[in-house]
C-alpha cells in the first residue's frame, strides 16, 4: 500500500524527480576523476532505467501512441469517419436497448421506492396471482406489523369516456399519493377523505391523459367530466414524472367509487371473491424482505382459518421489491428477451466485421510503415499495443458519438411506441458503463484480429477478410429475414385465415353492464338496436352477439378442446358471412342447442357427423344443431382454439353489441350509425372490426417496425461493408486485371475474378444468416403470435433483398474494373 | 546488497556510494558506476532507502540516500540468503 502511494507521489513529482537524478548523476560525473569519467556509462539511458523502476512508463507511452494516432487519424479523415459512423451505429443501436431497459427499470420515480413490495398470492393450484380482494387487503392491513403503510390498486376494465374511448382509470385507496410522495401538477391529489364511502366522486388526471385530451389546459380542474356517462370531478393533475405504480393510468379515482363509476349487480369489488385489486405495501425501515414474508404467511394460514372458502390451505404471499419488478421472469419472457438482444448485437458484431475489414485493408496499406518500424527495432508487442491504442481511440470517439445516436434511436423506438412520457430516456451512469463497455468489447472484437495480422502480415490477411465479410452477410440476412418474416405473416396470413367479411362490419357496443337494467330489459333493448340499425341506408344486417370476437372473449374449457364460446341471434351468422356447413341454425324451440366450428368437429368427433351429438359445454349438456365455417379470428390468440355458438343467454345478456354489415366502407357510417343506435340513457360505442383488428396488431407492428429498422442499420453496413471489399480487391488487383485485360480476358472473366473469391463467404454467410433466422423466428413465432405461419417465401424474398444489395454494392467497383486500362495498369503504382 | 551494506554507517550520496563500494572491494567490482541510479531509485520504490536534498563535498546541490528499517531488514534478509548459498556452494566443493 505503501509502495503504492509512493509510486502514485513519484507520478505527481515526475518532473522534479528526472531533474534531481540529473543534477545527481552530472554532479557523480563532475566529481570521478576525469579519467575514469568514462566509467560512469550512458546517463540517458540510466535516467530511462530509473524512470522504469517506478512503473509509470506506460503513460508516457501511451500518450506518444495516441499522439501518433490522432495523427494518423488527421491524415486520413475519410477513413476515420467512416470507421466511426460505423461503429457509433453499432454501438449506438445497442445503447438505445440500454437506454430503453433503464429507462423501464427505473421507472418509479416515487418516496423511496427501494422500500416499496408488491405482493402475489401463490398456490398449488393457481400458481402465482397478484389479484387479492379489497377485504383480504383490509385484513393483511389491520393484522400486519411490518408495514408502514398499504397501498391499493385496483384495475378495473370498462371505463369510457365521454368520446367513448377505452380509459384505463384504476381505483386506489387513499394514501395513494401521500404515500408515494406525489405532489399535483395542478389542483390535489387523491386522499383519505376521498376514498370514504359516500364521497363525492373526484378523479386526478394523469399527465399524458390531461395532455392529449385536455391539450394540457390546467382550467379544467374542478370542471366535471363524464366518465362511464357518469358526471366526475376533475380535482387535480398528477405530474409528469408518476404514470402509476402497477399500471399505466389515464386517470384515478378512488375504491369507494367503484359503485357509482359501474352500476353493474353481479360485479362488485368488495366481495371476499372479488379480487380485482392489486396489494402494495412499505416496508418499515429495517424490516427485511425475509421478515415481512414470514409474518405474512402466517397471516393467510390465520386468514385461512377465517375464510376457509376464499382463501386455499396452501396459500402464501410472496414479496417482491418494487423496483425491478418489470423484469421478466417467466423462461419464455426471458428467451424472448434474450433473443432480442442477441438481434440487436448482430448489429454491433455486423458494425464490428466491418471495421476489421476496413482496418485490415488500411494494415495492408501500412504494412511498409510498420515493416520499417519493425526494422529499426519496434518490438511486435510494442507495434500491436501501438495499434491497439489506434484501435482504442476509434472506439472512444465511436462510443461518444454512440451516445447521441443510441439517444436519438431511444427516442425515436419511444415515438414508433407511443410509451408513456413519464418514461424518460436519461444518460446515467448505468448508461454511461453500458457505454464503455460496449466500446471497450467492440475495440477488442474488430482491432485484436487485424492488430496481430497486419504484425504478421502474409496471405492470412485475406482468409481474415473473408470471414468477417460473412459475418456481416450473416448478420444483414438474419434481420432482412425476420423483418419480411413479420411483414408478411402480419399482412398476408390474417386475410387468408379469417373467413369472416370484417372489413365490413362494425360493432356496436351499447355497453348494458354499466346500467342497473335487468336481463329482459337488455334483450328488448339490444333487439330495438338491432332493428333501427337494418332500417339504416347503407345497412345490409344486424344481429346481437355476445362477446363478439377482438372484442371479448368468453373461453370454456371441455376435457377435449378450449372452446371460445360466442352467444349470438340465429341472424348474426348471416350478418357476418359465416356459412353454414351442416345442420342448422338455432331455432326458438331448440333446446340447448349448439352450433359448432368444421375444427370443433374435426376434433371432437373425427370422420363423423357432429348433427345431434351432445357436447358439455358450461357445466350443460347442449345438442348440436349445426356446423359453421371456422372463423379465424380467434386463431390470432391461440391456434388450438376452436368455436362454439350459444344462444344469446340472460346471465350474459348486459355484454350484448350489435353487429352490423355495411355496403360501403363502415367508417363513412359511423356517426349515422351511433345516431341510429342511441337510445334514451344508452350512448353506443360504435367501432369498426378493422380498427379493431388494427388495435389488437399494434404490438406487432410496432415490434415489426423496430426489427426493420435494426435490419436497415445492419444491411447498410453491409452495403458500406462488401463496397469497401470489392473497391479493395479491385485496386488491390489492378495491375492483375490490366495484364489478364491485355492478353484478352473478356468482361465474365473480369467479373470472375473480382466477385469469383467472395461467393464462397457470401454462401456461408447466407446460410448461417437463414439457420440462425430460423431459429429467432421460431422462438418468437411460439411465444408472441402462434398464428404465425413458417413461410419459406419470406425466408426467399429476405434472401433476395440481401442479393439486391450485395449487387447494388458491387456495380461500382465491377464497373471500374471493367473500365480498367490495360496500358495505364501495367503503369500503376 | 552492497548499496544497502554501505548505507548502514549512514546517509551518503550516490558518488561516494561508488566510491565505496570501490575501495571496499578492492576495485574487483568494476561496473558502470550510472547503473547504481536505477538501482537506487528500485530501493526508493520499495521504501528500503529515502532520499534528502543537500550539498556535496563539491558544493552541488545532490541527494543524500539513508536506509530505512525497512531497508535494514531487507539486508539482514540478503546477508542471511547470500550466506546460505555461499556456505552451499562451499559444502559442494568440499564434498566434490
Amino acid at each position: 500500500m505503501n509502495k503504492f502511494l509512493r509510486r502514485l507521489s513519484a507520478l505527481v513529482h515526475r518532473r522534479s524527480l528526472e531533474r534531481q537524478l540529473e543534477e545527481d548523476m552530472a554532479a557523480h560525473r563532475e566529481m570521478m576523476p576525469p579519467d575514469r569519467r568514462r566509467n560512469f556509462g550512458n546517463p540517458l539511458r540510466f535516467q530511462e532505467e530509473a524512470a522504469d523502476q517506478w512503473g509509470w512508463t506506460w503513460i508516457d507511452q501511451l500518450r506518444q501512441d495516441l499522439a501518433y494516432a490522432a495523427r494518423q487519424f488527421r491524415r486520413s479523415p475519410g477513413f476515420t469517419l467512416t470507421a466511426i459512423a460505423v461503429l457509433s451505429l453499432g454501438i449506438g443501436v445497442n445503447l438505445a436497448e440500454a437506454y430503453i431497459f433503464n429507462a423501464f427499470l427505473h421507472r418509479l420515480d416515487v418516496r423511496d421506492v427501494d422500500s416499496l413490495v408488491h405482493f402475489s398470492r401463490v398456490t398449488r393450484q393457481d400458481g402465482t396471482r397478484s389479484a387479492f380482494s379489497l377485504p383480504e387487503i383490509d385484513f393483511y392491513r389491520r393484522n400486519n406489523t411490518v408495514l408502514s403503510a398499504v397501498l391499493v390498486e385496483s384495475d378495473v376494465r370498462d371505463v369510457h369516456g365521454q368520446d367513448s374511448t377505452d380509459l384505463r382509470c384504476p381505483l386506489v385507496s387513499g394514501n395513494y399519493f401521500t404515500e408515494l410522495g406525489i405532489t399535483p401538477l395542478y389542483g390535489r391529489l387523491l386522499d383519505e377523505h376521498d376514498d370514504r364511502p359516500g364521497a363525492p366522486p373526484v378523479a386526478v388526471l394523469g399527465y399524458d391523459f390531461w395532455q392529449n385530451r385536455f391539450g394540457g389546459d390546467p382550467s379544467i380542474v374542478l370542471r366535471t367530466i363524464r366518465l362511464n356517462e357518469r358526471p366526475v370531478q376533475v380535482v387535480g393533475i398528477a405530474p409528469l414524472r408518476f404514470g402509476g405504480l402497477g399500471v399505466h393510468a389515464d386517470l384515478w379515482m378512488t375504491n369507494a367509487q367503484y359503485a357509482y363509476l359501474t352500476a353493474d349487480p353481479e360485479t362488485g369489488i368488495t366481495g371476499w371473491a372479488d379480487r380485482r385489486s392489486s396489494m402494495f405495501g412499505r416496508l418499515k425501515p429495517g424490516i427485511t424482505l425475509g421478515a415481512a414474508q414470514a409474518q405474512f404467511r402466517s397471516l393467510t394460514d390465520e386468514l385461512h382459518q377465517q375464510q376457509p372458502q376464499y382463501v386455499a390451505a396452501n396459500a402464501w404471499l410472496k414479496l417482491d421489491p418494487v423496483n425491478g419488478s418489470d423484469l421478466p421472469t417467466r423462461p419464455a419472457d426471458l428467451l424472448l428477451l434474450g433473443t432480442f438482444i442477441l438481434l440487436v448485437l448482430l448489429v454491433l458484431f455486423s458494425a464490428c466485421a466491418n471495421l476489421g475489414n476496413m482496418l485490415l485493408a488500411r494494415g495492408l496499406a501500412r504494412q511498409r510503415e510498420i515493416e520499417i518500424r519493425l526494422a529499426v527495432g519496434a518490438g511486435r508487442r510494442r507495434i500491436i499495443r501501438q495499434l491497439m491504442t489506434e484501435n482504442l481511440l476509434l472506439a472512444v470517439l465511436a462510443s461518444v458519438a454512440a451516445l447521441a445516436v443510441g439517444k436519438l434511436a431511444a427516442l425515436l423506438v419511444w415515438r414508433i411506441a407511443a410509451i408513456p412520457s413519464h418514461l424518460r430516456i436519461i444518460t446515467d451512469w448505468r448508461v454511461l458503463a453500458a457505454c464503455a463497455g460496449l466500446g471497450l468489447a467492440a475495440t477488442l472484437g474488430f482491432g485484436f484480429a487485424p492488430a496481430l495480422q497486419i504484425v504478421k502480415g502474409g496471405p492470412r490477411a485475406t482468409r481474415a477478410r473473408k470471414i468477417l465479410v460473412s459475418v456481416q452477410v450473416a448478420a444483414s440476412c438474419v434481420l432482412l429475414i425476420l423483418s419480411t418474416f413479420f411483414i408478411r405473416a402480419v399482412q398476408h396470413s390474417f386475410h387468408t385465415i379469417v373467413a369472416y367479411d370484417y372489413s365490413h362490419m362494425a360493432l356496436v357496443d351499447p355497453s348494458f353492464y354499466l346500467h342497473p337494467y335487468a336481463a329482459s330489459e337488455s334483450r328488448r333493448l339490444a333487439g330495438e338496436i338491432a332493428a333501427r340499425l337494418r332500417q339504416l341506408p347503407g345497412v345490409e344486417a344486424a344481429a346481437v352477439v355476445n362477446f363478439p370476437p377482438v372484442l371479448r372473449a368468453r373461453l370454456a374449457r371441455n376435457p377435449r378442446a378450449q372452446f371460445v364460446v360466442a352467444e349470438a341471434d340465429p341472424a348474426y351468422f348471416d350478418t357476418v358471412r359465416l356459412p353454414l356447413v351442416e345442420g342448422r341454425v338455432f331455432a326458438p324451440a331448440d333446446p340447448d342447442p349448439v352450433v359448432i366450428s368444421e375444427s370443433a368437429a374435426r376434433k371432437l368427433w373425427p370422420g363423423q357427423s357432429p348433427l345431434g351429438k351432445s357436447l358439455v359445454l358450461a357445466q350443460q349438456s347442449r345438442t348440436v344443431v349445426g356446423v359453421v365455417k371456422d372463423s379465424g379470428m380467434n386463431l390470432i390468440d391461440d391456434p388450438e382454439s376452436v368455436e362454439a355458438y350459444l344462444p344469446v343467454s340472460d346471465q350474459y345478456v348486459r355484454f350484448a353489441v350489435v353487429v352490423v354489415r355495411t355496403a360501403k366502407r363502415p367508417s363513412q357510417l359511423s356517426a349515422a350509425i351511433q345516431s341510429a343506435a342511441s337510445l334514451p340513457g344508452v350512448h353506443p360505442l360504435v367501432a369498426t372490426f378493422q380498427g379493431l383488428i388494427d388495435q389488437r396488431f399494434e404490438g406487432i407492428r410496432k415490434m415489426i417496425r423496430i426489427i426493420a429498422s435494426l435490419a436497415a442499420v445492419a444491411t447498410l453496413l453491409a452495403l458500406i461493408g462488401i463496397f469497401g471489399l470489392l473497391a479493395f480487391t479491385v485496386a488491390q488487383r489492378t495491375r492483375e486485371i490490366g495484364v489478364r485485360m491485355a492478353l484478352g480476358a473478356r468482361a465474365g472473366d473480369i467479373v470472375g475474378i473480382v466477385l469469383g473469391q467472395y461467393l464462397l463467404p457470401f454462401g456461408s454467410g447466407a446460410l448461417a444468416g437463414m439457420a440462425v433466422a430460423a431459429a429467432a423466428a421460431t422462438v418468437m413465432r411460439q411465444l408472441v403470435y402462434g398464428m404465425l405461419p413458417f413461410d419459406v417465401l419470406s425466408f426467399g424474398s429476405g434472401l433476395l433483398l440481401f442479393a439486391a444489395v450485395a449487387l447494388i454494392a458491387s456495380i461500382a467497383p465491377v464497373h471500374r474494373a471493367l473500365r480498367i486500362d490495360p496500358a495505364s495498369a501495367l503503369r500503376y503504382e | 546488497m552492497l548499496v544497502l551494506r554501505v548505507l548502514r554507517s549512514g546517509p551518503l550520496h550516490g558518488y561516494a556510494i561508488a566510491q565505496r563500494i570501490r575501495a571496499l572491494s578492492d576495485s574487483v567490482l568494476e561496473a558502470e558506476e550510472g547503473s547504481l541510479y536505477p538501482t537506487l531509485q528500485r530501493m526508493l520504490v520499495e521504501g528500503w532507502v529515502t532520499a534528502e536534498a543537500g550539498v556535496s563535498e563539491t558544493g552541488r546541490r545532490v541527494r543524500f540516500y539513508t536506509l530505512t528499517s525497512d531497508g535494514a531488514r531487507q539486508l539482514e534478509r540478503e546477508i542471511a540468503d547470500y550466506q546460505q548459498a555461499t556456505a552451499a556452494i562451499q559444502a559442494i566443493l568440499r564434498t566434490a
